[in-house]
């Protein structure tokens, strides 16, 4: 059994419901027996009451824009922003100005010089063009060359120069004969192979016309073998013509190409480029910022 | 709510001004009134409670959301008030001892009318006398036994608010709020045994 003090002392947590429910047992059945304890409890009572009553107080007018006054004019923290900026993201602020100054000449830079290649390709470009009409005709003769030779190597010759034709249809007259009869005929065709290996057309045609020309005093034997014969080196020499001619073309393609496509591409590479160092302009500025962030 | 306020709060770390005003405006009158049951008076209620407003502003980087930011503020309004409260007494103590200088000089005055001001608080012109009688009697406290009356009696804490402002248990504030309104009671006794 609790005595009256011990009693008055869980009078203040009675009060707010805080007691544990045998405490809150104690102290009812208590109050219900002791007179003295009532009145103390009463009395506590009515004092939390008038506590609990107390009036909330309005702020004084002018205590906020006070405050905002010392706040904005102490400003510590808005020098500390500045400082913690500087200390901190100097470095960024430097390098993203850095980026952004010469980003910007630099850019620029790069279009005036995307520009003037491209004023240079679309003059190149029409200047190849007219190459490419004044080099037609060559083309087409060559590709003819070397089309028509294909099927038949002696075909050319026989469209090239009439007296050739001529002499080859009278090989084609006299090609099932025998080829090993005269021994005359190799030098003939020594002549006619060497002949054939001049660098000139027209000048091996003429060698070959004349190398004909000797031939009707021969033997119709030597003919058909130096026909024959004929026939193999200028089989050859067509060859070599047409890699010759196949070669030019080759070589005018590549002409037009660097001059063309070999261009488109160069500045295509350059477009890449100004894309890649505008990314990178961007990029690292931002990449270094969030690094730094990151770390603090 | 607290998401409100946890963006807000992160504003105020990083420096915004308007950001740290929102939550300033919503915890103005509460931190007031703390003080002004402190020190009974306008005055010095007004100058703590800009203090704890400047100290806030200069520590919230320190706030670190793993508590509520309200029993946050209301442990740094607490300490400040406490503090300014204790140096007000100290000053009071010593202003009394120079006013009884001063008397047994009888040189000033002027000092003693000062000093006199300083020593009647607002209380003085309330008219209702029981409140008077009461807040007079609340003064009267020691500051920890002051404090948790006027959380829990005057504000309306709950013991576990209570206790997590004052970094104590539950256990502690309740027989220290015991003996605070018991001694509350006994000063408001011993005032009427005085007057009478």
């Amino acid at each position: 059994m609790m005595n009256c003090v011990e009693i008055q002392d869980l009078f203040s947590a009675y009060l707010d419901h805080e007691c544990t429910p045998e405490e809150n047992e104690l102290v009812k059945s208590h109050l219900e027996n002791c007179k003295a304890c009532l009145e103390q409890f009463e009395w506590t009572k009515a004092l939390v009451e008038k506590l609990n009553n107390f009036e909330e107080q309005e702020i004084p007018d002018g205590f906020h824009e006070k405050l905002m006054h010392k706040i904005h004019e102490l400003s510590p923290n808005k020098k500390n922003i500045f400082a913690k900026f500087r200390r901190n993201y100097s470095f960024v602020a430097a390098a993203f100005l850095f980026c952004l100054i010469f980003g910007v000449i630099g850019s620029g830079l790069l279009m005036n010089f995307a520009n003037q290649k491209t004023e240079d390709k679309v003059l190149s470009k029409s200047e190849a063009t007219q190459e490419q009409t004044m080099e037609a005709p060559q083309i087409a003769y060559n590709t003819a060359v070397t089309s028509q030779d294909s099927p038949n190597p002696t075909s050319a010759n026989k469209e090239m120069t009439p007296e050739l034709k001529m002499a080859d249809e009278t090989t084609d007259a006299t090609l099932d004969s025998d080829p090993t009869t005269n021994a005359d005929s190799t030098s003939d065709i020594t002549f006619d192979s060497s002949a054939a290996q001049e660098p000139s057309v027209s000048g091996e045609y003429e060698m070959a016309v004349t190398g004909t020309e000797e031939v009707p005093e021969n033997t119709e034997a030597d003919m058909q073998v130096k026909s024959a014969d004929i026939a193999t080196p200028s089989a050859e020499k067509n060859s070599s013509l047409q890699v010759d001619s196949s070669d030019q073309t080759n070589n005018n393609q590549e002409q037009i190409g660097y001059s063309g496509v070999n261009e488109d591409e160069g500045n295509k590479t350059l477009t890449y480029l100004i894309i890649v160092v505008a990314l990178v302009i961007l990029l690292v500025p931002i990449i270094v910022f969030l690094w730094i962030r990151k770390k603090h | 709510m607290n998401d409100i306020e946890n963006k807000l709060i992160r504003k105020a770390i990083d420096g915004d001004v308007d950001a740290f005003e929102k939550i300033m405006l919503s915890y103005e009158k509460k931190v007031y009134n703390i003080s002004y049951q402190m020190f009974g008076n306008e005055q010095d209620a007004y100058d703590a409670s800009q203090e704890v407003f400047i100290k806030l502003y200069k520590n919230i980087h320190s706030f670190k959301f793993d508590s509520s930011f309200a029993t946050w503020l209301h442990r740094i309004a607490v300490n400040t008030c406490i503090d300014e409260y204790r140096k007000k007494k100290k000053h009071v103590q010593q202003a009394a001892y120079s006013f009884d200088e001063s008397i047994e000089n009888e040189s000033s005055s002027i000092k003693r009318q000062i000093e006199d001001h300083a020593l009647n608080p607002e209380q003085q012109i309330v008219q209702d006398e029981t409140v008077n009688e009461v807040r007079y009697a609340i003064d009267q406290l020691k500051e920890e036994h002051k404090m948790i009356i006027i959380l829990r009696d005057i504000r309306g804490h709950s013991y576990e608010e209570v206790s997590e402002i004052l970094e104590c248990s539950v256990g502690t504030v309740k027989s220290r709020l015991s003996r605070a309104r018991s001694a509350l009671k006994n000063i408001i006794l011993e005032n009427r045994e005085q007057k009478t």
